[in-house]
């Protein structure tokens, strides 16, 4: 129940909106609000649908019918809000897909969107709209092309402008904007309000350009949307009221002009404001790319590092400590050569089993750290030999239903394999040596292939 | 911690606490020193128990290794000096004591010998400094 409320209450929002738009486009219309240059319920509407869903089309229908001429056959104005309302709905669609979801014109592709979709929607609502003047014989079928180029002219302009507007500026955080930036954006703002009214500029009106190029340049789509609507309502009024550049010899011919402006100046800024915001998104991504490559290189030299105190400790555990035994055996032998001649051959031969061993740990260790064995023959042999060689005496005991290769039990074992595969483990039974009292203990190593 | 039998012929003029975490240097420490008429009291793998032998031992030397598991060499050096123990520490390393830097001069020990150049001969020789 509360969801159906909710959906009317959007609904009738949707209509509010599209209702105060044509409000304020009618303030906007020539020959005493029958003809309008510029059309901001277009806009309006399709924002409402792109940011809010298509489904609250029914308020576009509402808000039309509320600001229906009715003096016009009924038929006349049934087909004008049937056109209106499918204007918006396929302009909303259109952008909205073309665009790929996103609303904010933040590439040239989005405003290219922009201006397909209101294109294509306006130029159904300016035939329904023509066409059901005629057939209502409100028109004479001599204005039937004047009729249709400015309805499509004033709408098109209402979706270029008023669309942005609002796709751009709704939802903004008033809290996010610095000081700096309002301070801008007022002056700017009345920059634009001088330049347009003051009655020496009226005849130059291209001097606008320098402060929208401004405001795309520092506001980006925001920015750039902003000034063009201010800009394109300032001229509209004006002309509406006989002054400034745009005004000819008859209504069609100062309606055609000011459209053609407020179209160029529309869609110059936003397509500037869109690559400013490209401009944006490339040097962030550039950004992430160097932080992210950053901590890449941060982690390489880190596990550079820790492999070569790994490195270190196995040559200082490994190699090293047999190379000093082998030392000191070897001294002990010259000692006992003067003492007990019969005890040194022995003792060479302890020497150079213990030369052998060192001999053999650092092929291993010069074979990619890791055991020359466990790639030759598998991860059991891999730790007879380590069992073999540790310095306490170890039994081992592996237990493996079936002989793991090469590929399938060392490799999958040093790469720490995820525990999705079966569980398979192998016992070792640590003795432990007499001389230091280490308790008997169990040790269990697990391993996954 | 090894402990050997009470009573020998011949006893050795010197006593001595080898402490390192390494198996094969403590035996090979210990046949050497042995056959040169050390008396090898007995052998340790950590500081702690470094420390805790030399108390109970009190053996004449205390050949320290500076790589031990829990504490090193020279923290080891410096609680058996604060303890007051008569031991004369001789610390031993894989690595040369320049590696080490000034700690080495810092540390309160008898001197430093590699681990490949330990000998009898060499305790004898600090020893008598």
């Amino acid at each position: 129940m509360n969801r159906h409320l909710r959906y009317v209450g959007a609904v009738g929002v949707a209509g509010a909106a599209y209702w105060l738009a044509a409000k304020v486009g009618l303030q906007l219309a020539y020959l005493h609000g029958s003809v309008a240059a510029l059309w901001p319920p277009v806009g309006v509407g399709m924002a409402v649908l792109v940011l809010y869903g298509p489904r609250l089309w029914p308020g576009i229908v509402l808000g039309d019918l509320a600001v229906a001429d009715f003096s016009q056959p009924v038929g006349t104005v049934l087909g004008q809000t049937v056109g209106n309302t499918l204007e918006v709905l396929i302009a909303a669609l259109l952008f909205y897909r073309l665009a790929e979801g996103r609303t904010q014109l933040g590439r040239v592709r989005d405003v290219g969107a922009l201006v397909v979709a209101a294109g294509a929607g306006t130029a159904v609502s300016a035939t329904f709209g023509a066409t059901s003047l005629r057939l209502g014989d409100v028109i004479p079928g001599g204005q039937l092309g004047a009729v249709w180029r400015t309805w499509f002219l004033g709408d098109f302009s209402g979706g270029l402008v008023f669309a942005p507007l609002m796709l751009c500026w709704v939802g903004m955080r008033v809290d996010a904007i610095t000081p700096r930036q309002a301070l801008e954006g007022s002056v700017v703002t009345a920059l634009i309000v001088v330049l347009a009214l003051l009655p020496s500029q009226r005849d130059v009106p291209y001097v606008v350009f320098p402060v929208l190029i401004w405001a795309a340049l520092r506001g980006g789509p925001r920015g750039a949307s902003g000034a063009a609507a201010l800009v394109t309502t300032l001229t509209v009024f004006n002309t509406a009221h006989h002054a400034g550049p745009f005004v000819r010899a008859t209504t069609t011919q100062s309606l055609l002009a000011t459209q053609l402006f407020v179209a160029a100046a529309a869609v110059t800024s936003l397509v500037l404001g869109a690559v400013i915001e490209e401009r944006h998104a490339a040097l962030e991504a550039l950004r992430e790319k160097e932080r992210r490559l950053r901590d890449s290189r941060a982690r390489i030299v880190k596990a550079g590092d820790a492999a070569r105190r790994r490195l270190e400790r196995n040559l200082h555990d490994g190699a090293q400590q047999r190379l000093v035994s082998l030392a000191l055996t070897l001294r002990l032998a010259r000692i006992q050569l003067e003492k007990n001649p019969a005890e040194t051959d022995h003792l060479l031969i302890e020497a150079s089993d213990e030369l052998q061993c060192a001999i053999d740990e650092l092929r291993e260790l010069a074979r990619g750290i890791h055991p020359a064995v466990l790639a030759d023959r598998g991860l059991g042999p891999a730790l007879e030999v380590l069992a073999d060689h540790a310095h306490l005496p170890v039994d081992l005991e592996t237990t493996y239903p079936q002989a793991p290769t090469v590929d399938r039990g060392g490799r999958r074992l040093l790469r720490r394999r995820r525990g999705t595969d079966k569980h398979r483990e192998i016992r070792a039974r640590d003795v432990g040596h007499p001389s230091v009292g280490r308790e008997q203990q169990e040790r269990r190593l697990a391993c996954w292939r | 911690m090894y402990l050997p039998p009470i009573g020998q012929d011949n006893p050795p003029v010197m006593s001595v606490l080898i402490v390192d975490d390494h198996p094969s240097f403590r035996a090979s420490a210990r046949r050497l020193l042995e056959a040169e008429g050390f008396n090898v009291v007995g052998e340790v793998a950590d500081g702690h128990e470094a420390i805790a032998a030399a108390l109970e031992l009190k053996p004449d030397l205390v050949l320290l290794d500076v790589q031990l598991p829990d504490l090193d060499g020279f923290e080891v050096a410096g609680r058996l000096a604060a303890l007051g123990l008569p031991s004369a520490v001789v610390l031993t390393s894989s690595r040369n004591a320049a590696e080490y830097g000034p700690i080495v001069a810092e540390t309160p020990m008898r001197g430093f010998v590699p681990k490949a150049e330990l000998s009898g001969a060499i305790l004898t020789d600090l020893l008598s400094l």
